[in-house]
């Protein structure tokens, strides 16, 4: 089996047809992580490759481990929005989500709207996007790799974290530029 | 062909004005390495080159005789788009264009699975980025639980759409 | 038209074929089917193929057709889900989102928005890679001379393009 020519032929196509769609979403990501008022978060394939390796005797970090374990990189971005309202320019990069993102699912409230993104090729997942937008805050995450959405969902119900409180403490501790 | 002839059928090339025989022969320089060439057009040809390589296994012809013997009406064909084996490999590739943190195919040999990370990250540790990332995923994984009952029917290759509207919010 | 004869002027072709499928399916298996299933059609209709002027076009022709098929049979398989729901529940929403939620019928209707370059990317598959004539990408294709050139100036532009913006990240 020629893993490597096969390759070869998705790059080739790939550049034929433009790589475009995926590029939006980088370049959004990019072009905010240095912005001061988003908050960057950078979590690269190396870092993943490392937590493999990390030593995990808490149960609960071993089933995050295990949750995590097709993951390549996590990005998120976060802003707290004053106005009540994501800048256009941040509306005209979320219209370039497109194409290859398919909404999985979204959750109405009156304080805030959730979105799900996926990113399949063929049977699996290899990107989930995530966009909370609530009055005062926007929040993109981006998970790439080989993507469990049941390990994902069944990683809340085990434990007792109030991970709720997320977003706030986000954007206080974490500023960091 | 000196080099500022190739250069010219290159940009011939480019503007798809080239006849297969002028083709031919760049690809001929190309693998050469010619410095009359650019970079780009040596590295399409080195990726066709590689893409040529994909072959059917040899057994192919004697699985299509077999069959056909066999009687079409016998072997329902077994119906497998079930296991997409390369899409790890495919993933792995989209995956790296999309985050753009690519170095192709240094000389030989692109490893599977090693994508090579040219961004930074936030965290210096592994222990500080797993607690973030361990945050990052409870929040989303309850997000996602939201959706309640019907995350268990989320297989993993279906795709549902569902929306919650509560508390009275935003109606249309 | 024997065994013989089937496997000497049509077998032939399978690598090509294969080559080509691989390029529409992203994937070995998948593509191998194909090719199986094209093979299986030509030896069933064997006795007309004496008809086709040029044979090895005819092959190319029947494994895109196989491999758009197949395609699209996913993809009606994944539209059928997306359509119980609908789609006026998503038309709402306040200001960030709004943008987003007009996206949500384009999600899957754009979904093979992908393929619309195809016949760029099939072009260049079969002339770039394979080496076929613009006659012949033209038959395989079902496009005219005229048409193949565009196809394939547009695809190696856009090639270059690309090349250039993932070369340029090492530097």
């Amino acid at each position: 089996m020629k893993i490597r020519n096969n390759i070869s032929l998705v790059i080739l196509l790939l550049l034929a047809q433009g790589i475009s769609a995926q590029d939006a979403i980088e370049k959004y990501f990019s072009a905010y992580a240095n912005d001061p008022s988003f908050t960057s978060i950078v979590i690269s394939s190396k870092m993943f490759e490392l937590f493999a390796k990390m030593d995990t005797s808490d149960p609960e970090n071993k089933k995050v481990k295990e949750a995590i374990g097709g993951l390549k990189g996590i990005r998120i971005l976060s802003s707290e929005t004053a106005q009540g309202g994501a800048p256009k320019n941040v509306q005209a990069a979320i219209a370039k989500i497109g194409k290859e993102f398919e909404l999985l699912m979204s959750i109405d409230e009156s304080n805030e709207k959730v979105r799900f993104y996926i990113r399949e090729e063929g049977e699996k997942i290899n990107e989930l996007l995530m966009i909370v937008s609530g009055k005062e805050e926007l929040f993109l995450m981006s998970l790439t790799g080989d993507i469990d959405l049941s390990k994902m969902s069944s990683l809340s119900k085990n434990m007792n974290i109030g991970g709720m409180n997320y977003l706030q403490n986000l954007d206080k501790n974490d500023k960091t530029k | 062909m000196d080099n500022r002839d190739l250069e010219l059928l290159e940009l011939k090339y480019w503007a798809g004005e080239t006849t297969l025989p002028e083709e031919e022969l760049l690809q001929r320089a190309a693998r050469a390495g010619s410095e009359g060439l650019s970079a780009d057009y040596k590295r399409l040809v080195g990726l066709a080159d590689q893409s040529r390589e994909a072959e059917l296994d040899p057994a192919f012809e004697a699985e299509f005789w077999a069959r056909v013997e066999g009687g079409k009406s016998s072997g329902a064909r077994i119906f497998t788009i079930a296991h997409f084996i390369r899409y790890a490999a495919v993933g792995i590739v989209l995956v790296a264009l999309g985050l753009g943190m690519w170095d192709i195919i240094s000389e030989d040999h692109l490893p599977e699975g090693q994508l090579i990370s040219a961004v930074e990250d936030t965290y210096e540790s592994p222990e500080q980025a797993f607690e973030e990332a361990k945050k990052a995923l409870l929040f989303a994984s309850q997000k996602l639980n939201k959706g309640a009952g019907p995350v268990e029917e989320i297989k993993r290759f279906h795709t549902t759409k569902m929306s919650i509207i509560g508390q009275g919010a935003e109606n249309q | 038209m024997q065994q013989q004869e089937f496997s000497e002027t049509i077998m032939v072709f399978r690598h090509k074929m294969y080559r080509f499928a691989l390029g529409y399916l992203k994937d070995e298996e998948d593509a191998k089917d194909v090719v199986q299933d094209v093979m299986i059609k030509l030896w069933e209709t064997r006795s007309e193929l004496k008809e086709k002027l040029n044979l090895e076009a005819w092959c190319m022709s029947l494994t895109r057709n196989k491999a758009l098929d197949r395609i699209k049979q996913v993809g009606r398989k994944r539209k059928s889900d997306l359509d119980e729901v609908s789609p006026e529940v998503f038309s709402h929403s306040f200001s960030p989102l709004r943008v987003v939620s007009d996206l949500e019928s384009h999600a899957h209707i754009t979904r093979f928005a992908a393929a619309l370059p195809e016949k760029q990317q099939a072009t260049f598959q079969l002339r770039d890679m394979e080496g076929y004539s613009y006659l012949e990408i033209g038959e395989m294709l079902n496009i005219d001379i005229n048409q193949v050139k565009v196809n394939i100036f547009r695809a190696r532009k856009a090639i270059r393009e690309n090349l250039e913006k993932l070369y340029s990240y090492g530097q």
